[in-house]
């Protein structure tokens, strides 16, 4: 995304910019809102089941910790990546029949 | 002289089994004493039943007796259910009992050897965040019979990835749908790996990202983790892969496009009639009409297709036709000396055999039961093998010294007699297949030609199904009956395992406790 902010910048000044901006900090919040939930989503089935836990077993991360959160993240980014892929064949579909029915 | 006592035997005398039976004497209540030996009767409303005797009270009990506690509880005898009671309480207890004895010892065994390996799980990560950890890779062929691919994972992910989790050690279940499956998996690996080696294959540029490895890395981490197979079936095709893989030639080689050129060159497509049956006789008619096919999507294999026996390509066994495929390598510019197996063959992670049943019909029910009440035995044998994973009990692979070859050799007795019609009933649905298959290129060629238009059900979905989504379809079809055959050959029972002379001393395996004895 870096790209998004080196090309808008030293270009054009222009009313095209802010909208590139706008553009680049939303796909910035999306992002880490997902990073967010992953993060909370992983640790708490990883690593300590209850949040208001502040223990941990030791400093560093632990074999089956690691082990946890490699197939948690995985599976993350694989469900996301399927519902994305059903959401924009929803939306297609809605658009193709001019959006009616819900 | 009967003292009138405040009898309680009115309505609550126990039945003696021997009461004598005597006539019935109204006589007031107040007559009725223990100790007479007359059956007293008693005035009821029918009069006319027997009543027994009370019983004698003795010792601690006569004296208890005073005491308010009604006559029956203090000569209460226990006895036995009726017999149908008695039946039924057998049945059930002895049915719920196994049942629960059964899970109680395997959330024994199980918990037992998590408590074994939970610590290893609790070990700091090397490395860190970036660190890396064993990973071994699980097998499972296709049970013939069943249609569904993933009964060996199933078997694997129930009883022994809960000690591979607990011990922290990572696990990969690639998907092996088709008979055959692992071992055309496994030729491909290795073929990679050797034409890289040679040189013939170019090495994917590696990405400089903290998380991925040099291919050195990559081959310390394999031998590391280990392959476990479940199941004669996955054992026999792996051991197939192999020998392809290393005792065979480097030629470049995909699956896929192997059946994709044996497809493209049986003139089911052409402007001629498919041929289905292996009769000498239409060789002549095919060369002929073969030779006035004017098809654009024919094109590529009229060329190759002039050849008369290459008509019934699909139903022998025609050699990989290299030379009208579209990569790069030409087999005869590979000295014949790359083609040679290069000993001694490269080490390979060691192997942990898990035996495996699926029963599956009618006839195997009872064998069904049987191992929902003894699901103790597969937790104990997930279990061990488990342990000499994570332990790494590591021995080779010797042929005189043990009997691995011979691996759950009694698990082929359980193959369903419908698995072994596996290649008739291929046979058939081909020649069901193709014979709708004529009718429709046919619609679809006259529609492309331009010779018809689009009939109601084509109207409606807006489209005809072109040629190009037939041949993709049929080759799809092909793809699965053509791996199921093959894979078959390899699994059935008559067939032995794969073994090279050369391999002796090669492998490792996983030592099972019990072969210790």
């Amino acid at each position: 995304m870096s790209f998004l902010f080196g090309g808008g910048n030293r270009s054009v000044e222009g009313s095209v910019d802010p909208a590139k901006i706008e553009m680049a900090v939303a796909e910035l919040d999306m992002i880490t809102d997902v990073f967010n939930r992953l993060v909370n989503s992983c640790h708490t089935k990883c690593i300590s089941q209850n949040p208001n836990n502040h223990r941990y077993v030791e400093g560093d991360l632990l074999k089956g910790e690691s082990v946890c959160i490699d197939r948690c993240t995985a599976k993350f980014f694989e469900v996301n990546k399927k519902v994305g892929e059903r959401m924009s064949a929803m939306g297609s579909a809605a658009q193709a029949t001019g959006s009616f029915g819900r | 002289m009967s003292i009138p006592e405040q009898s309680n035997a009115n309505s609550s005398l126990p039945k003696q089994p021997t009461n004598p039976t005597s006539p019935p004497n109204p006589s007031p209540l107040n007559t009725s004493s223990p100790t007479s030996t007359k059956p007293p009767t008693l005035n009821t409303s029918n009069g006319n039943i027997n009543k027994p005797k009370p019983i004698e009270l003795t010792g601690f009990r006569s004296a208890l007796s005073h005491t308010g506690i009604p006559h029956s509880v203090l000569t209460y005898k226990p006895k036995l259910p009726s017999r149908n009671w008695l039946i039924f309480w057998t049945l059930t207890t002895s049915i719920s009992l196994s049942y629960y004895y059964d899970r109680r010892e395997c959330k024994r065994i199980k918990e037992e050897t998590i408590n074994k390996v939970k610590d290893k799980g609790n070990e700091i990560l090397k490395g860190g965040s970036l660190g890396l950890n064993r990973k071994i890779i699980v097998y499972g062929a296709k049970w013939p019979g069943d249609e569904d691919t993933d009964r060996s994972l199933r078997y694997f992910r129930k009883y022994v990835k809960p000690y591979l989790v607990a011990a922290g050690i990572d696990y990969e279940l690639p998907t092996s749908p088709l008979h055959g499956s692992i071992t055309r998996q496994i030729h491909s690996k290795i073929l990679k790996e050797r034409r890289q080696e040679l040189g013939l294959e170019e090495i994917e540029p590696q990405l400089s990202l903290p998380g991925i490895l040099s291919p050195e890395e990559y081959k310390k981490r394999e031998l590391e983790g280990g392959i476990i197979l479940v199941g004669r079936a996955s054992f026999k095709e792996y051991m197939e892969g192999l020998k392809r893989g290393y005792m065979g030639k480097v030629d470049s080689w995909k699956w896929e496009d192997e059946i994709e050129n044996k497809l493209e060159k049986d003139g089911i497509f052409d402007d001629n009639e498919p041929i289905l049956s292996e009769s000498k006789d239409l060789e002549s008619t095919v060369t002929v009409e073969q030779e006035k096919s004017s098809n654009a999507l024919s094109s590529s294999s009229s060329s190759s297709s002039i050849k008369s026996t290459t008509g019934l390509g699909f139903l022998s066994k025609s050699p990989i036709q290299t030379s009208n495929s579209t990569t790069n390598i030409i087999p005869s510019s590979i000295p014949e000396k790359y083609h040679e197996p290069k000993l001694p063959l490269p080490e390979q992670p060691p192997i942990l055999l898990l035996p495996f049943i699926n029963y599956i019909g009618f006839k195997q029910i009872p064998y069904m039961l049987l191992s929902f009440f003894t699901e103790r035995f597969n937790v104990k044998q997930g279990s061990e093998a488990a342990l000499s994973i994570i332990n790494n009990k590591i021995r080779k692979f010797k042929l005189e010294e043990n009997d691995l070859l011979n691996f759950d050799l009694n698990s082929e007795n359980f193959y369903n007699s419908d698995s072994k019609d596996l290649i008739n009933r291929i046979e058939l649905t081909r020649k069901e297949y193709y014979e709708n298959l004529k009718e429709r290129i046919k619609k679809s060629k006259e529609y492309e030609n331009g010779e018809r238009q689009l009939n109601s059900e084509e109207e409606k979905l807006g489209k005809v199904i072109s040629l190009k989504e037939l041949k993709e379809e049929r080759k799809k079809k092909e793809l699965r009956w053509m791996g199921n055959l093959e894979g078959w050959n390899i699994i059935k029972p008559e067939n032995q395992v794969t073994w090279d002379d050369r391999w002796n001393n090669w492998l490792n395996v996983f030592e099972l406790p019990k072969d210790d004895e």
